[in-house]
């Protein structure tokens, strides 16, 4: 086929542009900001990379930003695999479209909207310190907002439709023989649970807890809005580098040690998951 | 006894993650009608005023102008591409076909804010300085992926045999794509259009690099507006973007099926 080559020109220009900016931005990253312009000088050198590496405040905006991510991930988990499991397996039409509705609605509807909700839902007047003061659980207002639990929520909420929308799929591919055939054997429905159905669907539940993972890491809206300045995730820091500091060269060097350190993490879930894989298929079988 | 007490417990989990994941909607929804400035439950009175005033502010009118006409280049644009990209993938044999797969998906692991510094490195060598013309740049970019992998999944199912009887009948190859194969995409389309619209109206962390000073799109308008004041008119916009998310939910369920969704994401 001889226009083959043509159709992939657009791709090949948005391509050229994405690693356009990674070269000039790689190159920005060693350079020096000249005072009182927004320009940047050389000589070229490493010290930007020196300053991020050298500077405890920022390692630990780093180091909290990862395990951070860690957190939302396993908390992703823990909650959108049995959600995914009842959208899969619910003997009830309706409860499988409502909450697939539920989930793709969330999905949709953008992050600052719901980091928004949360801010009514979770300040000082909001609905959840109402219910909580109502039911006698507090005797005054909780700090949910302006700090870590808040960040927490938000993202979670924000998360937690990745992770179920990917395992769901891989839940429902399960043929339902399988379970019927445990539960035939003699195992309670929850042994059938953790021995059958949670071990065939490991490799979604990496899959979706890297995208989770990927997602929470380079969390920057929702620690903006729900942070109130106390919590900065390292996406913030640059940020801040950039539109504080008017420093776009150190930004641009954090932000190098960012990705790597994001894609190293992702690399690690992906070997994950293909030993999960070839653990659980031994050879040559179809996924 | 057992079984009683497990079905009470997986109804309970269900209906708590139900409430979990529509809460933010509903309170924004009834905030954004209450009368009041600041958000008591229940609500006091209800009223439309921070809708008038919401429709009024010339901040948020000129935001919805950028930010649909974002969409207006961006959507047809990237499907565009990816249309092209996914065809050349799936049917034509070349070398390193493996890594332009590979490739197209790179915009997707970058965190979004590093995607906006790198962008604005770029645009300020290239002394492009239009907002518009930054952000739609950046949001073909990082909106391909999602298209690409929409339309690929659609790829594998559209039915050759159908398209090679259309050219043995003596259409032509673009008459034969356009009546044969392009119907049979309009899932993948359909998906592909409603990610990279979402994206594009919902995108924070790599616009808010490349904006220009009167170029602000919804979502930056809404956190500068939240940041400065304390009142229902962000509530409105939220009520009305879930409204537009609600119509595409039901679109794409009527069309293709939501369980769909989750297969190409």
């Amino acid at each position: 086929m001889k226009g083959g080559a043509l159709l992939l020109v657009p791709m090949a220009v948005l391509m050229a542009l994405f690693f356009g900016a990674f070269a000039v931005f790689g190159f920005v990253s060693f350079l020096q900001p000249a005072s009182g312009t927004p320009g940047y000088q050389g000589p070229p050198g490493l010290a930007n990379y020196v300053r991020f590496v050298t500077d405890p405040a920022a390692l630990a905006i780093l180091g909290e930003t990862i395990v951070f991510a860690v957190v939302v991930t396993l908390a992703s988990i823990l909650l959108g695999y049995p959600l995914a499991y009842i959208m899969a397996r619910s003997p009830y039409r309706v409860v499988r479209s409502l909450l697939l509705g539920a989930l793709v609605l969330t999905f949709l509807s953008g992050s600052i909207n719901r980091a928004y909700g949360w801010l009514i839902l979770l300040g000082r007047r909001g609905v959840v310190n109402d219910a909580l003061l109502a039911l006698g659980l507090v005797d005054r207002p909780v700090a949910l907002v302006y700090n870590w639990t808040g960040v927490f929520i938000a993202l979670l909420h924000f998360t937690l439709p990745y992770f179920a929308l990917t395992v769901f799929g891989s839940i429902r591919s399960v043929p339902m023989q399988v379970e019927e055939a445990a539960r035939d054997l003699g195992a309670g429905a929850f042994t059938t649970f953790f021995r059958i159905t949670v071990p065939i669907t490991v490799p979604a539940i990496i899959s979706g807890g890297a995208l989770v993972f990927s997602l929470a890491i380079s969390a920057f809206a929702f620690p903006l809005l729900l942070g109130g300045g106390r919590v900065r995730l390292i996406s913030n820091y640059i940020y801040d580098q950039l539109f504080v500091a008017f420093n776009l060269p150190f930004a641009a060097a954090s932000s190098v040690i960012f990705l790597v350190v994001a894609i190293a993490t992702l690399c690690l879930f992906f070997w994950l998951e293909r030993f999960a894989t070839r653990r659980r298929i031994p050879r040559g079988g179809a996924a | 006894m057992n079984r009683l007490v497990s079905r009470l417990l997986w109804t309970v989990f269900g209906a708590a993650m139900l409430l979990f994941l529509l809460a933010p909607t509903l309170f924004t929804l009834l905030y954004s009608f209450s009368e009041a400035r600041y958000f008591s439950f229940p609500v006091q009175s209800y009223s439309l005023r921070w809708y008038v005033t919401f429709f009024n502010a010339t901040k948020f009118q000129k935001a919805a102008m950028e930010t649909g006409l974002l969409a207006l280049i961006v959507v047809p644009c990237c499907l565009a591409a990816a249309l092209c990209t996914a065809h050349a993938v799936a049917r034509w044999e070349f070398p390193g076909r493996r890594l332009v797969d590979s490739l197209i998906l790179s915009p997707l692991i970058v965190p979004g804010v590093v995607t906006g510094v790198a962008f604005l490195s770029l645009f300020r060598i290239l002394n492009q300085d239009i907002g518009l013309v930054r952000m739609s740049i950046a949001m073909m970019v990082v909106c391909l992926p999602y298209a690409v992998r929409a339309l690929s999944a659609n790829y594998g199912g559209v039915d050759r045999a159908t398209e090679e009887a259309a050219r043995d009948l003596g259409a032509g190859p673009l008459l034969a794509y356009l009546k044969v194969t392009l119907p049979q995409l309009k899932p993948g389309l359909l998906a592909g259009g409603v990610f990279v619209l979402v994206e594009v109206i919902d995108n924070f962390a790599v616009n808010v690099f490349l904006v220009d000073l009167d170029s602000n799109t919804l979502p930056i308008v809404a956190y500068q507006h939240i940041r400065d004041f304390d009142d229902p008119v962000v509530a409105v916009m939220s009520t009305l973007l879930s409204a537009l998310a609600l119509t595409l939910v039901v679109v794409f369920n009527r069309v293709v099926g939501l369980e769909k969704l989750s297969q190409t994401r």
